[in-house]
């Protein structure tokens, strides 16, 4: 018997009890009596309660499950509702497939939300015009995730253009009312029914935004090109195709061998100063003498071997924020972790050359800290001094003069486990995989490799 | 009286909790709750309606007659009478609302009008007297400020603090005949719904509809790598026993190493994976058990 499938058969002896519970399917809604019942401001997250193998027709099974499933519906019955202090009220446009703010309150706005200018009109004659203002619209996945949460009240209005005086912000709550009294509330079954499938808006898309921004996370559309479908490329365009790739599969074989040999050149002229001086090391030697090239280092060839359509198909849908971070929505830091959201049903595993496009659209990361370094950090940002780096002790002039002797702890420090394991772990570029089968999401990281950055010789 | 599946974007929600309930407990349908619970929005753990149903809980509830669809999209705009009747339900309930708050915030019992009269004269009198002799009382002005003056009172409607609520459900969406499909045809001919469209999609179906028939609950398998979760009673209390990977047919070849990954992947998540197809000839459903056998280790 091997080791884990003695595991295995540990696992199946155990009491089928504290079987999967962190990962079970449905929660028990008893449980959530207890967590709206506390006092205490700590942060808790909700266990989901045990189960039992199936039922025995027990009086005292069915008294718990009946329990259980009053439970559910009273917590699922609950109004959305909220003081008007911290409610915020808006109109919903389906032709826009945006929401205007007109009421602006709460904390939300901080990262929901891009400003749009009023352009100011024209006066005519004695009519009061509208003043020339910023005021807030929201696409329709933040419409939705603020109305279903109970922060946002919307109406739905069709607004002409930006002067609408409907649109005007206001902080008077009785002047509002007034003003939309004749428009239909825009309830929560409205905005799934609206939001979804504007923009490019899936349910899928939808149930990942909401679930990382019930989680604290910030979210935002990535940025990237989106795709035009139906956009055909125009006669000239599809010759220059077609030319294109008759004269790529007539060169591609010569190329290739071209530059295996202009490699081979380059490395042996790279490493000239090599022939000069005696090697130093067998780093050096090593490096001088590899020949197979690694990496995806001519994406945008593989690119073009993609059509528009696959180079599309795994495009970032969001770029997330840990909640923590300083973030500022005019000017956002790079994200934290950028995600691909997939309908389990609708797509397969990226295509080799699919990975090599989506990395090659994405930034290098840093390779994860190790243990000792981010124990240094945490000890350093108790002490409320800044984190400092080996490296900023040794000063400049030293730094120079002991530049190879850098190196090669560069090149030692890249071999110590701790380092490298991790950091190939993560890989160079990293991108996560949100695979959503209605409502259920698993997630999954996709690093590129990097094992020529951590040569074992 | 049916229930009534809301469709939008092809995708099957229930709304309404007391539907949830019924499906739950009368016809063992579970569906996966989407929404953010109200009242408790930070969290994953716990959510709220609408209540997403698999493609298959929808078909086969529409197919037994249990539920009809409702196309959402197509809604048509509320009317008039009933935008107005929201509006002053609103603005009833705020006032009621205000009414409350009062009643709890005055320690005086309830006064008779004679007695809101008496009080309304007082208050103006001493208003009168106040802007007569204003001078006298301007370094009292924090006082004066807190003396409840019902300044606004008939220009604003709404009072400074009150409740909002963001309706649930929208009933008027609901009410339109020539946008309810009672069975599975014109809402495929409507392009309402028009799952399943592929052989794999309609085994599935007949898969969960042969499951559903024998008491058993579904869920959504991916948690466990198949198609289909299989509980012997109600998710809420119970685990799940199988997983269950749907065939196109019977005539559908598998890898040996596939049938090696599942066994593997049944034992590691300690269920028993089933292979389940439809049998055309015996108009049956046919299921393997696949089970890790432990020789030779």
């Amino acid at each position: 018997m091997d080791q884990d499938e003695f595991k295995i058969a540990q696992n199946n002896s155990d009491d089928s009890d504290e079987n999967d519970s962190a990962e079970d399917e449905v929660p028990d809604y008893r449980q959530l009596a207890s967590f709206t019942n506390r006092k205490s401001k700590e942060t808790y997250i909700p266990r989901r309660g045990e189960k039992e193998f199936e039922p025995s027709g027990l009086k005292i099974q069915q008294k718990a499950l009946d329990e259980s499933r009053d439970a559910m519906f009273n917590a699922i019955d609950g109004v959305r509702q909220s003081s008007n202090k911290n409610i915020s009220i808006g109109l919903w446009s389906n032709a826009h497939s945006r929401a205007s703010i007109i009421i602006q309150r709460g904390t939300h706005f901080s990262s929901i939300g891009h400003p749009v200018r009023n352009t100011p009109s024209k006066r005519e004659g004695n009519v009061e015009k509208v003043a020339s203002e910023t005021r807030m619209e929201l696409l329709p996945e933040e419409a939705l995730y603020m109305v279903e949460r109970g922060s946002l009240l919307c109406y739905e209005y069709e607004w002409s253009d930006n002067n609408d005086k409907m649109l005007k912000l206001s902080t008077n709550d009785s002047a509002v009312d007034e003003r939309v009294a004749g428009l239909a509330p825009f309830s929560a079954q409205r905005a799934f029914d609206c939001c979804i499938g504007k923009d490019g808006l899936t349910l899928e898309k939808y149930t990942v935004y909401a679930q990382l921004k019930r989680l604290g996370y910030i979210v935002k559309r990535a940025q990237q090109q989106q795709i035009k479908p139906g956009e055909q490329p125009g006669l000239l365009g599809r010759i220059y195709n077609t030319l294109k790739g008759i004269v790529n599969t007539i060169f591609s074989p010569i190329a290739s061998f071209v530059r295996l040999f202009n490699f081979r050149v380059t490395t042996l002229l790279g490493s000239r100063s090599s022939f000069l001086r005696p090697h130093q090391n067998y780093d050096s030697i090593f490096k001088a003498l590899r020949l197979t090239p690694w990496g995806y280092n001519d994406t945008p060839e593989v690119s073009t071997r993609l059509s528009e359509e696959q180079q599309h198909e795994f495009d970032v849908t969001w770029d997330i924020w840990r909640p923590s971070s300083k973030f500022r929505k005019s000017a956002p830091p790079p994200p934290d972790f950028r995600i691909v959201v997939v309908d389990t049903h609708k797509s397969s595993l990226p295509s080799l050359e699919q990975f090599a496009h989506i990395f090659s659209h994405q930034p290098y990361s840093q390779p994860p800290l190790t243990r000792k370094q981010k124990l240094a950090k945490e000890k350093e940002e108790k002490n409320g001094k800044k984190p400092e780096l080996a490296v900023s002790e040794i000063s400049w002039f030293s730094r120079w003069w002991n530049r190879k002797q850098l190196a090669a702890d560069e090149s030692n420090r890249k071999k110590s486990p701790a380092v490298m394991f991790p950091a190939l772990k993560h890989g160079k570029r990293a991108v996560v995989f949100a695979i959503v089968d209605s409502g259920t999401t698993s997630w999954i990281q996709f690093g590129e490799g990097q094992f020529g950055e951590f040569p074992l010789y | 009286m049916k229930i009534k599946i809301g469709v939008s974007n092809k995708r099957a929600y229930i709304w309404n909790v007391w539907d949830i309930a019924r499906l739950r407990v009368e016809y063992h349908i579970s569906g996966i709750l989407v929404g953010t619970l109200p009242g408790i929005q930070q969290q994953n753990v716990f959510l709220g309606p609408p209540l997403l149903l698999l493609p298959e809980e929808a078909w086969v509830l529409v197919e037994q007659g249990v539920a009809q669809f409702v196309d959402l999209n197509d809604a048509r705009l509320p009317t008039n009478d009933e935008i107005n009747h929201y509006h002053q339900h609103k603005l009833h309930q705020i006032e009621l609302e205000a009414q409350e708050t009062k009643a709890r915030n005055s320690k005086e019992p309830v006064l008779s009008d004679k007695d809101v009269q008496r009080r309304q004269q007082k208050r103006e009198e001493r208003a009168a007297a106040k802007s007569k002799a204003g001078f006298m009382f301007e370094t009292d002005s924090t006082f004066t400020q807190s003396s409840p003056i019902p300044v606004d009172e008939k220009k604003s409607r709404l009072p400074n603090t009150f409740t909002i609520t963001v309706p649930a459900t929208s009933e008027y969406t609901f009410d339109n005949d020539n946008l309810i499909y009672s069975d599975l045809d014109s809402a495929r001919s409507a392009n309402v719904w028009t799952y399943p469209e592929t052989p794999l999609e309609l085994n599935k179906c007949r898969v969960f509809k042969d499951l559903w028939q024998r008491g058993m609950f579904m869920g959504d398998g991916i948690r466990f790598g198949g198609h289909l979760l299989v509980y012997p009673g109600d998710p809420l209390r119970y685990h799940s026993h199988f997983t269950v990977t749907v065939l196109e047919s019977m005539s559908s070849s598998i890898k040996p190493i596939d049938i090696v990954a599942l066994g593997r992947l049944g034992t590691t998540v300690k269920k028993v994976h089933l292979l389940a197809s439809y049998n055309d000839k015996t108009n049956k459903v046919d299921y393997i058990s696949l089970e890790w056998a432990g020789f030779g280790t």
